[in-house]
């Protein structure tokens, strides 16, 4: 059996991030099916794997289809009836590269304030 | 490679915000560069960006001096085109109607940007893909921008270059 090859993004959310983080999890699963369509949804194999800090968050994807996701995230402008924007900060192949990418970023940001 | 990208000129972020999406600079189309309205009147555009879909108002603009051109609707002028080539100009393919629109429209426009797209690469054009966001929400990540340029139709060599190097040319001299 071939093992399924992953990538993972980090991406940023325009809002503040809401405390129901399954409810959050559900609508934007909801917005990237109806970016996809049914019939393409399922190979993507998406799912939320962390809230590292802030509007931050990191997803799974298939190797397939992560360069989709990025175009999804581009076009999903509502989210839950609310305005919405997603931007696609970077893309790995393990969360760890991209939470050292996030507080290397945020460390950054903090020195230059 | 350093990224960059071309905004209207309302549209309001941070530096932070500009480095965290990966760009070098976002160029305002109004405060950086002059943006003329083709369809308005034909005046000098000497190193402006003209904008529109009237041809002929476009070609005295391309041959005034303009150093990028942006058409409405990405409506296909052959002879503006060809002029607009030999003169050196750049060819801006937004992203703003796309992003911004929803459903069937979203899907005319993602025709229309792929034919012209596929028209200006036949002609060995020099393209830049731009997000042209009208505000902070409709802006995008570089790597969003590639995978739009991707998706319309550009190799990923075309997609990088029309982010980074074309889009600088249009600022440089």
């Amino acid at each position: 059996m071939i093992r399924e090859k992953h990538r993972y993004l980090l991406v940023e959310y325009n809002n503040e991030m809401p405390q129901d983080r399954t409810a959050f999890s559900k609508t934007l699963h909801k917005e990237i099916m109806s970016c996809f369509g049914q019939l393409h949804y399922f190979k993507g194999s998406f799912r939320i794997m962390e809230f590292p800090s802030g509007n931050f968050f990191i997803i799974r994807s298939s190797l397939n289809e992560y360069e989709n996701l990025i175009r999804a995230f581009a076009l999903i402008k509502r989210l839950g009836g609310d305005d919405a924007a997603f931007y696609t900060l970077r893309s790995s192949g393990t969360i760890k590269a991209l939470k050292q990418y996030l507080s290397k970023m945020q460390k950054d940001a903090e020195g230059t304030e | 490679m350093a990224y960059y990208d071309i905004v209207s000129e309302g549209c309001d972020f941070s530096e932070d915000f500009q480095k965290r999406l990966g760009f070098s600079k976002v160029f305002s189309a109004g405060k950086d560069i002059g943006i003329y309205d083709a369809d308005k009147k034909a005046g000098d555009c000497d190193g402006c960006i003209a904008y529109g879909s009237n041809a002929s108002n476009m070609i005295h603009m391309v041959r005034s001096g303009a150093k990028a051109i942006m058409l409405k609707d990405f409506k296909i002028e052959k002879k503006l085109l060809e002029i607009a080539i030999e003169n050196g100009c750049v060819l801006l393919v937004p992203f703003n109607g796309i992003i911004s629109s929803y459903g069937f429209e979203r899907s005319r426009n993602l025709f229309k940007a792929s034919k012209f797209l596929s028209y200006a690469t036949k002609k060995d054009a020099k393209i830049s893909f731009i997000s042209m966001a009208s505000s902070k929400m409709d802006m995008c990540s570089y790597m969003q921008l590639v995978e739009l340029a991707k998706m319309l139709g550009a190799s990923e060599e075309e997609a990088r270059d029309g982010i980074s190097k074309t889009t600088k040319s249009v600022f440089d001299g």
